[in-house]
């Protein structure tokens, strides 16, 4: 390898931004996600006009262009999206990262905003205001007909479905979820953004009522409406801006099923041991380019659209050995301020908010930064993935 | 289960490539898609083999046997269609040929449920057109 590949300039964060998390905001996706950009731009120290990649998730409702025409961003030259959604929750990140290796952008946002709240959609999408299954009509011609004949329509069933198979194969229990739950609501008891601000017991998680089992109402994640944005840039260049830039260490995507198939998922997922494949070929890659391994990580932000999916996850990209995830959560690893690895250390996305984990990177930064209200001490690298349920994939980040 | 009284029960279109599988499940007979030429069963229908990347396919009876290789328990929300019948179960059944299925079980009540129990199929109609590829408990 050349040293001209090796001085190669790499990519940094250098601002974060969110609306407010709430129920029944009253603004469209277009709304939030302008303030989410204007927001971050503000914190990195540039002016919005300077952006010239987006990228978001391909469940985004914002169009890049009309983000573009709205706050006159004239020189955009790099637009992607993820698959998946929860799955590209990293992989926004990754994508930015790459345009910018690649000199395809200098100035890349990653955004995500959604109008969840029961009473005030904007639009008739499936994935725009209410349940999205109670908009799925009854006739079926695509994979919905392998689920929704049979009552299975909610994510919560689905990811029912892989939690217990999990159970079943390693004896985990639906205690060890609940112990994750409890964790997160601790860390977003703490965090004046979060819409859970109730410190709740594991007795409070058993005598929340049952969504499907193993899943309680406390696993699940909330549903509101949001807007969240990240601006990274080369290195080299983020010196030079307001905040201290932390850097994108390593990245990387994986395939793998999508929960919303689950005939497919089940013959195809390595969840279970069954094959080396998805996070798990992904993770030797991934800590080999960030030149650290899992236990150098100082905190961990995991995508969990149910709290079944930390375990699932920590097992996958190493942080535990396979099947071991329940117990390693229910000991108080991932608990602030003594665990080995706090994880979601905001509330996450049952205590926090929830964006599809987009959510998550900017509380990856805060910890990089010296700035979350539950501070991992000295907090010198961070991990964050995205759903183990779908397509997905994994950053990890470190102070420059 | 019992036929669902409330309108509105969400059914396949019954067109594309998955036709063929409900119609198999409305005569009686559980069908799967396989590879025309390696014979590599898939589920649900694809275009293509994933082994030899063959796009001839033809539709093999299978048993209708196979396992409980996961479940759950569904309350509230769920589809109004469902509504009146929580708790219910749905399960992930896996085919002694290999493909995986979700459905429900029959005639097993909700505590008694378990993975890795031997079931088989339990054709059940919801109007004229669709039947419902169920499972109930078969003997180990
Ligand atoms: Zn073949």
């Amino acid at each position: 390898m050349t040293a001209a590949v090796l001085a190669q300039p790499d990519a940094a964060i250098v601002g974060i931004g969110q609306t407010r998390f709430a129920k029944n905001m009253g603004r469209d996706e277009l709304d939030l996600a302008c303030e989410a950009v204007l927001a971050a731009c503000a914190d990195a120290g540039l002016d919005a006009r300077e952006i010239d990649g987006v990228v978001s998730y391909h469940v985004e409702q914002v169009d890049e262009i009309d983000l573009g025409s709205t706050l006159g961003l004239d020189r955009l030259r790099f637009m992607a999206r993820t698959p998946s959604g929860g799955g590209g929750a990293a992989s926004v990140i990754g994508l930015a990262a790459a345009a910018l290796e690649a000199g395809a952008a200098d100035c890349v946002v990653a955004f995500r905003a959604r109008n969840r709240s029961k009473t005030a959609s904007y639009g008739e999408g499936i994935n725009q205001g209410g349940r999205p299954w109670a908009k799925a009509g009854t006739v079926l011609a695509d994979s919905r007909q392998w689920h929704h004949p049979f009552g299975v329509a909610a994510p919560a069933q689905e990811m029912a479905l892989i939690a217990r198979r999990h159970m079943a194969v390693f004896g985990t229990l639906a205690e060890h979820f609940g112990a994750q739950a409890v964790a997160q609501r601790f860390h977003a008891s703490r965090n004046p953004a979060a819409l859970m601000r109730t410190e709740v017991t594991i007795e409070d998680w058993a005598a929340s009522r049952p969504i499907a089992d193993p899943i309680r109402l406390f696993d699940c994640s909330l549903e509101h409406d949001a807007g969240v944005a990240i601006v990274l840039t080369r290195r080299d260049r983020a010196r030079d801006l307001a905040r201290r830039p932390v850097r994108v260490l390593a990245h990387g995507q994986c395939d793998g099923p999508i929960h919303v198939d689950l005939p497919t998922f089940f013959a195809e997922t390595a969840l279970f041991g069954e094959r080396v494949a998805g996070a798990r070929l992904l993770a030797p890659d991934l800590w080999g380019a960030a030149g650290v391994q899992a236990d150098d990580v100082d905190v961990a932000m995991v995508f969990d659209h149910f709290t079944m999916a930390v375990p699932l996850s920590l097992e996958q990209y190493g942080f535990c050995d396979l099947g071991e995830g329940g117990p390693f959560v229910a000991s108080g690893a991932t608990r602030w301020p003594d665990g080995s690895l706090p994880v979601n250390t905001h509330g996450g996305s049952n205590g926090e908010a929830f964006l599809h984990g987009l959510n998550h990177l900017p509380e990856a930064v805060r910890q990089l930064r010296g700035e979350s209200t539950s501070q991992v001490a000295d907090a010198q690298v961070a991990f964050v993935c995205g759903s183990i349920t779908d397509p997905a994939g994994a950053v990890v980040l470190g102070r420059d | 289960m019992d036929p669902v009284t409330t309108a509105e029960h969400p059914r396949p279109a019954l067109t594309g490539a998955a036709a063929p599988f409900w119609e198999h499940v409305r005569s009686g007979v559980l069908h799967i898609q396989a590879c025309g030429q390696c014979g590599a069963m898939r589920h649900p229908p694809r275009p293509r083999c994933a082994r030899c990347h063959s796009d001839d396919r033809r539709w093999l009876p299978v048993s209708g046997r196979g396992e409980v290789w996961s479940y759950t328990v569904c309350h509230p929300p769920v589809l109004s269609a469902y509504a009146e019948r929580v708790p219910y179960n749905a399960v992930v059944v896996r085919l002694v040929e290999g493909p995986f299925l979700v459905s429900n079980l029959v005639d097993v009540p909700l505590d008694e449920i378990e993975v890795g129990m031997p079931v088989e199929l339990a054709v059940e109609p919801i109007d004229a057109d669709v039947s419902l590829p169920r499972f109930r408990r078969v003997a180990r």
